[in-house]
């Protein structure tokens, strides 16, 4: 019988369901102010139905200037088929997946968010761009937010 | 029998209060756009917000304004799925934001639900000692 718990490596999150940022995680961010960058959003896109028709793809960006950071992703969709998401950087021209990825194996919600084990620094003055597939065979209310820092 | 103190002991004085700031707009009609509320942080301590739980009867969304700064903390409305928990699954903030006494956070609500919605949106964190 262990006398005593084994030693793990939290940052590695085995001891944790999600990866939370610590205390001094959070302060080494600084003075920065909370912000929800929005990567995608049918609302906004497509402001006469507010949704995404029926296996539709789009693509809608965040463009930002320095110093800006990514720490959890967020997405909702209206339709429980969901959709698909891929993500594009454009400074340092790199995709984040190679194929879209389901948005239940990508992003969160704000119950529960999908934490970056480090922060992500946006591309200042270029696009983090985010296609997007609607999987459902109706149209779909779909967003997708990148919660972060900013100065 | 004793007599009780009125004053509570100085160590639970010294620590930082958790505290609830809710913002109750008025109930929202179906699809009803651009509605005002405000919260305004009391006087005795800054706020030192870590966490956004809501509750409400259907679906919404909400934009932030700090009007301390004058800068609004989304570009346009986040859907309430993506900015609010619950207090089981609270939203937890990128990081701890401190809102001065007497500043103002303002929300603008938006119904998503095509249908009456009655919101609660609490603000919660830490009043520093």
């Amino acid at each position: 019988m262990l006398s005593q718990f084994p030693t793990i490596a939290p940052y590695r999150g085995y001891a944790s369901r999600v990866f939370l940022p610590n205390e001094h995680e959070l302060n080494a961010l600084g003075d920065k102010m909370p912000y929800a960058f929005k990567l995608f959003d049918s609302a906004t896109l497509f402001p006469a139905t507010g949704t995404l028709a029926s296996q539709q793809t789009a693509r809608d960006y965040s463009s930002q200037p320095e110093e800006c950071f990514i720490t959890h992703l967020v997405g909702s969709s209206s339709q429980a088929a969901g959709f698909v998401v891929q993500f594009y950087d454009t400074l340092r021209q790199k995709l984040w997946t190679p194929q879209p990825i389901l948005f239940a194996d990508s992003l969160g919600s704000a119950k529960q968010p999908f934490w970056l084990k480090k922060i992500y620094r946006l591309p200042a003055n270029a696009q983090l761009q985010c296609r997007v597939i609607n999987l459902a065979t109706v149209a779909n209310a779909i967003q997708v937010v990148a919660w972060g820092v900013r100065d | 029998m004793t007599a009780q103190s009125a004053a509570p002991p100085a160590s639970a004085v010294a620590q930082d209060l958790i505290f609830w700031y809710p913002i109750n707009p008025p109930a929202l009609t179906a699809l009803q756009q651009n509605v005002q509320a405000n919260v305004v942080i009391d006087n005795d301590a800054d706020f030192e917000w870590r966490w956004i739980i809501a509750n409400s009867t259907g679906i919404f969304s909400v934009t932030l304004t700090d009007r301390y700064t004058a800068r609004p903390l989304m570009p346009s409305a986040i859907n309430g799925e993506n900015i609010a928990g619950t207090a089981q699954l609270p939203f937890i903030l990128p990081k701890p934001y401190l809102l001065r006494r007497t500043s103002t956070i303002q929300a603008a609500f938006n119904d998503r639900s095509n249908a009456g919605n009655t919101i609660q949106f609490c603000l919660v964190g830490y009043k520093l000692s």
